[in-house]
């Protein structure tokens, strides 16, 4: 297995090289520097590949005597190290991170070729790659740290260059603002997610996913610790109610919500949840569950009422991440994980997709010079099935995908956790129904909203004739990769070698269902297994039938342009409409509760601490002594040394001239200041003595 | 050269001092100056980086030891009559801040290249200051460490009271009596600890094994206890802790900027470095009794000093804020020495001395950088105040856009500004993680209130760089130009060092590990 | 000890008597036309034979064997005490004659006079420094009062100079005669006027503490009135303001370091049981470091309190002064021979910077007339040299490193903490600490921070710039190196 290290190293290091050679490049050689850059990540989704190959040969990488966290007895740089605390950089490659790199790394690889059409002329062309470098290779480092610490620092590495790629067109405010929110907003997660480190550090002594795993701890600070961890992926995750950031997000180029804020770094949180599962007890898992759930539901009616075609996808991976983040709570494992993967496939080829569109809208606006309208805007498009046939074939495919369509492989995995989601109704009753409810529930809404997005993209007439006029399909190096996105969405891939469409066993079954840990605080494995085993069937029936109402509605509303029971005049219809176009006033309330009171807050902060605290109490020190000053220097000399001492003297002097005996009167006057220090004195004395 | 090069360190800005004397008596030209504070200056920084690489990192000076002749400790009576000794030495704690002392000393004279006013005085003070702050740094002797401590305050005064901005004398009187303040009570502490300890001596490492024996009361107070206040309000008032903080936004701001960089690289470290060094070892029970307190007034630093910081205009101002709430960490991490868990009290204090070194470096790339843009457009306002001069402008952005004008330096001010809020691979998020892990190993619910300045301070940082570099241009930005060779090689050491402690920290931790091992040590003896 | 008869006491009281002569000199020189130059030499010649007397009298082989010599009957001692105090005194004399060199205030025509009463109560502090009995004693404050009184009131033609002149010798002539009151009231009760019979008497004159207590206040309202603590300061700001900077230099300087010699040999001798064999104090008797405790801290605080809202210089070097005796009284909190030993230290290093500080004063107040602080704005960047010499003597005032004020302070504190009581004294002074610095400081901006008012620059004769250098660069001499100076003040007694 030494060669598989080797890869994996190269693996990891590549993007770092293609990061460092974009920097130091000269700006001449921007356009062949993309090119070496995209080369170095083919070569590194070409090592993952080979890795995979290799784990799913060797039959022994299984669970039972290499256990899911063996590889971190192969590497361990020291990085800190203090007489009772150490801290070592690990790799921890398993089943899981490997199928993990491979996305990371393909997806990677195709939005660096997707890039270099899209990105062509911008004035920071090597810059843009620079980051998507700095990203693949921080993404990396969570996928293989085998300690909580090292994931926590490129956990704040993604989030770095997130937060550039966003900014990348800085010139836009919008931009910024959408940067520091999704910064901000994922700090917030991060120091839940530090605060569990260290309560995890400080309970078992160690950081590494292994130690705690093993460690007996608690049960209550378990749960603590486990949902603080787990904040963190809420942040990144984009789960309710830290899920503000995404959408805006979208500021960003289209190639980078693909690969960021669609396939790979929002799937973080699902990763490391799925690395911390073993230790999370039961109660963080219900919580989990229903955070996830909401998230899954609140996301896709918000999505239905979106008209910029990034952010209906973007809603659509929140709810996405729902599901997984559901599935992981309701204790299926292998769904979420089986989830995370397809939908990078589908959602990447989706988002690459919108990109396509968004920019054949753009050119053909720029030949119109005519930038009234939004390019984003699904509004103004309509009909572009002729125009963009590649585009249209491989949104559709994705879409069908996304919805859990059989065939596809989103299917496959949506359906096992939606089974997974009914048999935890099963093992646990009563109030958990909702779980179930809302997962089928969003099911059904997200084949409603996708199919609004194809009918009103790619069907009916065009709404703007003139720019429909100019579009035109996109370069090959657009269209390559979603053609191989798009295949990479059916079912069959996965299934292999076994074409059932409705089964989801095959190589990827086989390989991975073995990384599914069996020891684990909350669940009994076992028990969740064959209660999904026998929801299975029913969650197939149920999810086919809900997304194709799901299907239909969207058909006659949007296609046959049918007002089903004339909803469009009803009240409550149009209310929640708008509720659901302002996303539930979330940002609002943020806003106003959060954000403007504390900027106030700081205001006056900033009042106390100078023009009070300094400026009237400290100064006032000096101020005082100054006044006190004043005074003494009134009483002990001009009152009393000018005006009495020297007023007697005079007034003796002028009553001497009559009575002929001015020194009497001058040594009483004298004998007075000097008898006054006397009586002082004596008054001390009387004190003291 | 083992036993005089500490002396040498000590005294080689007086020669230069001197040297510059004899060269104004010869009515030199300006330039003259320049280059002696220079060659002063360089040789010092070559000098330290060769003890940092020789000296014996694994003798903690500030542990109960008997100090048989440490490598390059000198040790020799100076006033007999009344035992004070000129004792130097070093090891773990300072050499690190020694080395950042000459590195920022020689960056200064480097940065103000362009004093036109009163040269020689002002290399002439900057040498003398670096005198104390070397002084400080080395000095095992606690008289020799006052006077070393105090002769700094003279320069500061003149330096921020001549060459300073518009409020430069109020600045300038203000950070002297404040300051002065504190060290009287230091002085008071110093001689109770000569007189009471019982052996009469101002020797720091024979009293760590005298001090603790002292006893008696005063006015209804254990003396030791008075001792430690005494010794801690001259210390707080440098670092500066809470209630005493508010000459430093003040004196910042009105400081020129290498002054600047000085006063937070170097000069707030001295505060903390004196807790350390003095009151930790020589009052182990206080400082277990008071462990609790320094916390509170740690979060307070980090909480107070970044929401100031989120609401200042002006951006040197805020740069202030923001290093009284990085001190913060420091408090908090030298909370964490009554830890009971090992791993805890060896992260926050390890943290506290790593966030002091990386403090000083990050600090002083910002206000460097501040000076930088503050030479170029004459104002540094983020926006500018309702009541600016020009009403026009009052109220609006008072920069923007200015990364397309000036690419590199808004590279460098990125690197600045994300390792000030802690960003993972740089230098800054190793020392405050450690530093939060060993206060959480004993105060869970303080450190979780002191998390909060994670977010705080990246609120501040990120809506500054917005402001000042994204964007559209504002008006200001276009007489922008981008910076100097000489400005890059001012600021790339340190970019170096914060990039690479920050991906790599252990040449640092290593050095530093031992020693404070030994304080560690002195003060749980007496949990 | 050694008791010596009239004739042989002549031999070690030669410094004196050539005090004497250099008096009589001068008065008859003053009779021959244009005396000004001839009464310079003379003066100079005398102080500087003195000087050298008063050496060999200290190396001289017999007196060293025992230190001391009891003359004219007991009236005096010749002890390395005062001999020590002579030298002070001598020293600073000449500097303030040195300085009037060049000094346009002391009308040249008047020098002999001015130069013979000078001598005159330089005569006096000698007495004052080594006086035994309460007559003696009174004599010689009396000898130092009246040329002062003169001195003071020098302008004739001033009047300022003459209600400063008139206040002084009002005020002296009352303190002089409560001192005299006082001083029947203990030879009332002890019946003898030599300290160390007193010292006797009270010993077991338990009984009578109140009349004791008195007759002490009674004295000391004379030794505070020289030493111008409080509540006997009011005469310092107008006299020092009044009379010719040269003479407030030598005011500030030589009469209260005289004081304080008397003071401290009377509390020493007549007011505590000394143990020489081992070093220690037996008792006291009246506790009078309780009272000079409360007045050292009255006085300091006044005196700096009083400082802050001056604007002329002159005035703010009084106050200072006063602030300054109340610093060296801390040293009476605590009845010990080490609190002795950094009293006098204090004295000494008192001595050179306000010398210092008068100096420099004297020469700009000369060449470019100031009296106000502002006066003083920006001449920093026209003298430099000179202006950080007066920094450096400013900081010895306000008592900071790097300068010989902070070693001085730092005894006095070390006095009080050693004593482990009169903690609030340190307090107090430590605040004061503070507080002088803003003052003293007051100067320094005016000096340095302010923009310069345009004036063309004078040149500094080379007298004044020696005396200069000499009295403020010992600031940073003592400051690096005092081991010595202290090791000689140990040895004293």
């Amino acid at each position: 297995m030494e060669y598989i290290l080797v890869y994996i190293c190269t693996i990891f290091l590549l993007p770092l090289l293609s990061f460092l050679l974009q920097l130091i490049a000269p700006r001449s050689l921007s356009s062949a520097m993309a090119y070496l850059s995209t080369a170095l990540l083919c070569l590194s989704s070409i090592l993952s590949s080979i890795c995979l190959y290799a784990f799913y040969n060797d039959s022994s990488w299984t669970f039972a005597d290499w256990g899911i966290y063996s590889a971190l007895k192969l590497i361990e740089i020291p990085w800190v190290t203090l007489p009772d605390f150490h801290i070592g950089f690990g790799m921890n490659f398993d089943k899981l991170a490997v199928v993990m790199l491979l996305v990371v790394s393909l997806i990677s690889f195709l939005v660096h070729l997707y890039s270099i059409d899209y990105m062509r002329g911008d004035k920071r062309f090597s810059r843009y790659f620079a980051y998507l470098g700095l990203f693949t290779f921080s993404m990396n480092g969570i996928v293989l740290s085998n300690n909580l610490f090292f994931t926590f620092i490129f956990w704040e590495l993604v989030g770095f260059s997130s937060f550039l790629l966003i900014g990348f067109w800085y010139e836009k405010k919008s931009a910024g603002n959408a940067a520091n929110k999704a910064f901000l907003v994922n700090r917030v997660g991060d120091i839940g997610m530090f605060l569990g480190i260290m309560l995890l550090f400080m309970s078992t002594g160690t950081f590494s996913f292994n130690g705690i795993q093993y460690a007996d701890i608690d049960n209550g600070i378990m749960t603590i610790a486990g949902l603080l961890i787990f904040m963190g992926a809420v942040g990144k995750s984009a789960q309710v109610p830290l899920h503000i950031w995404l959408p805006d997000a979208m500021e960003g180029p289209t190639p980078v919500s693909a690969l960021i804020h669609a396939a790979t770094m929002v799937a973080a949180g699902v990763y490391l949840s799925l690395r911390i599962f073993p230790f999370l007890t039961l109660e963080a898992l219900h919580v989990i569950a229903l955070i996830g759930a909401t998230t899954a539901i609140v996301a896709s009616f918000i999505a239905t009422s979106q008209y910029d075609i990034k952010k209906i996808l973007a809603y659509s991976t929140v709810s996405q991440l729902g599901y997984m983040v559901c599935s992981i709570g309701v204790g299926a494992y292998f769904a979420a994980f089986f989830h995370l993967i397809t939908h990078a496939m589908f959602k990447a080829c989706l988002f690459l997709c919108s990109g396509s569109v968004i920019q054949a809208m753009h050119h053909s606006q720029e030949k119109l010079h005519d930038h009234s309208k939004d390019p984003q805007d699904i509004r103004n498009m309509g009909g572009l099935r002729s125009k963009m046939p590649i585009t249209f074939f491989a949104m559709l495919i994705s879409t069908l995908s996304l919805c859990g369509v059989p065939l596809f492989s989103g299917f496959l995995s949506k359906d096992s956790i939606v089974a997974g989601a009914i048999s935890y109704y099963n093992s646990f009753h009563g109030l958990t129904f909702i779980i179930p409810l809302f997962i089928i529930l969003s099911a059904a809404l997200t084949a409603f909203y996708m199919f609004r997005l194809i009918f009103l993209v790619f069907f009916g007439e065009s709404r703007e004739i003139s720019i429909y006029s100019h579009i035109k399909e996109s370069s090959y190096y657009i269209t390559a990769p979603l053609i191989l996105l798009s295949l990479l969405s059916f079912a069959f891939i996965f299934t292999f070698p076994s074409f059932n469409p409705l089964d989801s066993h095959g190589w990827f079954y086989s390989m991975l269902s073995t990384v599914t840990p069996f020891q684990t605080l909350g669940y009994d494995m076992y028990k969740v297994e064959s209660g999904i085993h026998h929801a299975h069937t029913s969650a197939m029936i149920i999810s086919i039938t809900v997304a194709f109402i799901g299907f239909l509605l969207a058909y006659f509303k949007y296609y046959l342009k049918r007002d089903i029971l004339s909803l469009s005049t009803n009240g409550i219809y149009i209310k929640s409409k708008n509720l659901f176009r302002n996303k539930f006033y979330i940002d609002e309330a943020y806003e106003y509760f959060i954000i403007s009171p504390f900027l106030r807050l700081s205001k006056i902060a900033s009042i106390i601490d100078w023009n009070y605290y300094d400026q009237r109490f400290i100064d006032s020190w000096g101020w005082i002594t100054i006044k006190l000053s004043k005074i003494s220097s009134a009483l002990d000399y001009h009152l009393l040394d000018q005006f009495i001492v020297d007023g007697l003297a005079r007034l003796a002097n002028r009553s001497g001239k009559e009575l002929q005996s001015s020194q009497n009167g001058v040594l009483q006057s004298y004998l007075f200041s000097g008898v006054l220090g006397l009586i002082i004195l004596l008054i001390i004395i009387q004190q003291l003595g | 050269m083992e036993t005089s090069i500490l002396s040498l360190l000590i005294f080689l800005p007086l020669l230069g001092v001197v040297g510059m004397f004899i060269a104004y008596t010869l009515k030199q030209d300006d330039i003259i100056f320049k280059y002696i504070a220079l060659l002063a200056t360089s040789v010092q920084l070559l000098l330290t980086v060769w003890l940092y690489f020789n000296f014996d990192p694994s003798v903690a000076l500030s542990s109960n030891i008997s100090i048989n002749p440490v490598k390059f400790s000198v040790q020799v009576p100076w006033i007999e009559s009344f035992n004070i000794q000129y004792f130097v030495g070093i090891d773990g704690l300072s050499a690190p801040l020694v080395f950042l002392t000459s590195l920022l000393m020689f960056i200064c004279i480097l940065a103000s290249w362009n004093i036109s006013k009163h040269v020689f005085a002002y290399f002439a003070l900057f040498l003398l200051l670096d005198t104390g702050m070397m002084g400080v740094f080395l000095s095992l002797d606690f008289f020799l460490f006052y006077i070393f401590w105090e002769v700094m305050l003279l320069p500061m005064y003149f330096l921020i009271g001549i060459w300073g901005g518009p409020e430069r004398k109020y600045a300038a009187i203000k950070f002297f009596l404040y300051t002065l303040f504190g060290s009287v009570f230091l002085l008071l502490g110093m001689i109770s600890l000569y007189y009471y300890s019982g052996i009469e001596s101002f020797n720091l490492i024979a009293l760590i094994s005298a001090a603790p024996s002292i006893s008696g009361e005063l006015w209804g107070f254990q003396v030791k206890y008075l001792i430690w206040i005494a010794l801690f309000i001259g210390f707080a008032i440098k670092v500066p802790i809470f209630p005493f903080h508010t000459w430093l936004p003040l004196a910042h701001v009105e400081a020129p900027t290498s002054i600047s960089v000085i006063l937070a690289g170097v000069l707030l470290k001295m505060g903390t470095y004196g807790l350390l060094r003095i009151s930790y070892p020589l009052l182990p029970g206080e400082v277990v009794a008071f462990a609790y307190t320094l916390a509170i007034l740690g979060v307070i630093n980090i909480i107070w000093g970044a929401t100031n910081a989120i609401a200042q205009k002006d951006l040197k101002k805020m740069v202030a804020y923001s290093s009284i709430s990085h001190m913060g960490y420091v408090l908090l991490g030298m909370a964490a020495v009554a830890s009971t868990s090992a791993a805890g009290s060896q992260a926050g204090m390890n943290g506290a001395v790593m966030q002091m070194f990386n403090h000083g470096v990050i600090t002083a790339m910002l206000f460097l950088l501040v000076g930088m843009l503050y030479d170029r457009a004459h104002h540094r306002w983020i926006v500018f105040p309702e009541d600016y001069e020009k009403p026009e402008l009052a109220g609006k952005l008072g920069f923007g856009g200015v990364s397309n004008k000036m690419p590199i330096y808004s590279g460098f001010v990125m690197v600045a500004f994300f390792a000030g809020l802690g960003l993972p691979g740089l230098s800054g998020f190793i020392s405050e993680a450690f530093c939060f892990i060993g206060r959480f190993s004993i105060f869970k619910f303080l450190t979780v209130l002191g998390t909060l300045g994670i977010l705080l301070n990246a609120v501040y940082f990120l809506r500054a760089y917005q402001r000042i570099f994204w964007g559209e241009e504002g008006a200001s930005t276009q007489g922008l130009s981008e910076i100097s060779i000489r400005e890059i090689v001012i600021l790339s050491p340190l970019l170096l060092l914060v990039v690479a402690l920050g991906v790599y920290p252990a040449p640092l931790i290593d050095i530093i590990q031992p020693a404070v091992q030994g304080i560690i040590d002195t003060v749980q003896s007496a949990l | 000890m050694i008791y010596l008869d009239n004739i042989l006491s002549l031999y070690y009281f030669q410094s004196e008597i050539l005090l004497c002569l250099g008096v009589l000199l001068l008065l008859i020189v003053s009779v021959y036309k244009n005396p000004s130059i001839k009464s310079f030499y003379i003066i100079l010649s005398t102080l500087v034979l003195s000087l050298l007397s008063t050496l060999y009298l200290i190396f001289d082989q017999a007196s060293l064997s025992t230190g001391y010599k009891f003359l004219f009957l007991e009236s005096i001692v010749i002890d390395p005490y005062s001999n020590f105090f002579k030298v002070i005194f001598l020293l600073s004399v000449l500097m303030v004659v040195l300085l009037t060199y060049n000094n346009k205030e002391v009308k040249r025509e008047d020098w002999s006079e001015y130069y013979c009463l000078i001598l005159i109560s330089t005569l006096g502090m000698f007495l004052m420094s080594s006086s035994l009995n309460l007559l003696m004693i009174y004599l010689a404050i009396e000898m130092v009062s009246i040329p002062s009184y003169m001195l003071a009131g020098f302008n004739h033609n001033d009047k300022a100079s003459n209600e400063a002149s008139m206040k002084y010798v009002l005020y002296g002539s009352f303190a002089s005669g409560l001192m005299l009151f006082g001083m029947s009231w203990i030879y009332g009760q002890a019946g003898s006027i030599y300290l160390d019979d007193i010292g006797v008497y009270m010993m077991n004159s338990t009984q009578f503490e109140f009349t004791s207590l008195i007759s002490f206040i009674l004295l000391f309202v004379g030794f505070g009135y020289k030493i111008s603590s409080a509540p006997f300061h009011y005469w310092v700001p107008d006299v020092y303001e009044g009379s010719p900077t040269p003479i407030t230099a030598f005011f500030a300087v030589a009469p209260k370091v005289a004081g304080f010699a008397l003071l401290i040999r009377f509390l020493y001798t007549a007011m505590a049981q000394l143990n020489f064999s081992t070093y220690s104090i037996e008792a006291i008797y009246v506790d009078w470091n309780l009272i000079l405790a409360v007045l050292s801290a009255v006085t300091m605080t006044i005196g700096n309190i009083l400082a802050i809202r001056q604007s002329n210089v002159k005035r703010v070097l009084a106050y200072s002064s006063i602030s300054h005796v109340g610093f060296i009284m801390m040293g009476f909190a605590v009845v010990s021979f080490t609190a002795v030993t950094h009293m006098l230290f204090y004295i000494v290093m008192y001595c050179f910077m306000t010398l210092g500080a008068f100096a420099i004063l004297i020469l700009f107040t000369d060449k470019y007339s100031f009296s106000s602080v502002s006066d003083w704005n920006g001449i920093g960047f026209i003298h430099p040299i000179i202006c950080s010499l007066m920094v450096l003597n400013l900081l010895a005032l306000a008592g900071l490193p790097p300068s010989s004020g902070f070693v001085a302070k730092f005894y006095i504190f070390a006095t009080i903490i050693q004593s482990k009581t009169y903690y609030w004294l340190a307090v107090v002074a430590i605040l004061n600490t503070v507080i002088a610095l803003y003052y003293y400081f007051n100067i320094a901006r005016a000096m340095f921070l302010e923009s310069p008012s345009e004036r063309t620059p004078e040149k500094v004769d080379y007298i004044t710039a020696t005396v200069i250098a000499i009295t403020s660069i010992q600031g940073i001499l003592f400051y690096v190196y005092w081991s010595d100076l202290y090791n000689l003040i140990q040895g004293l007694f």
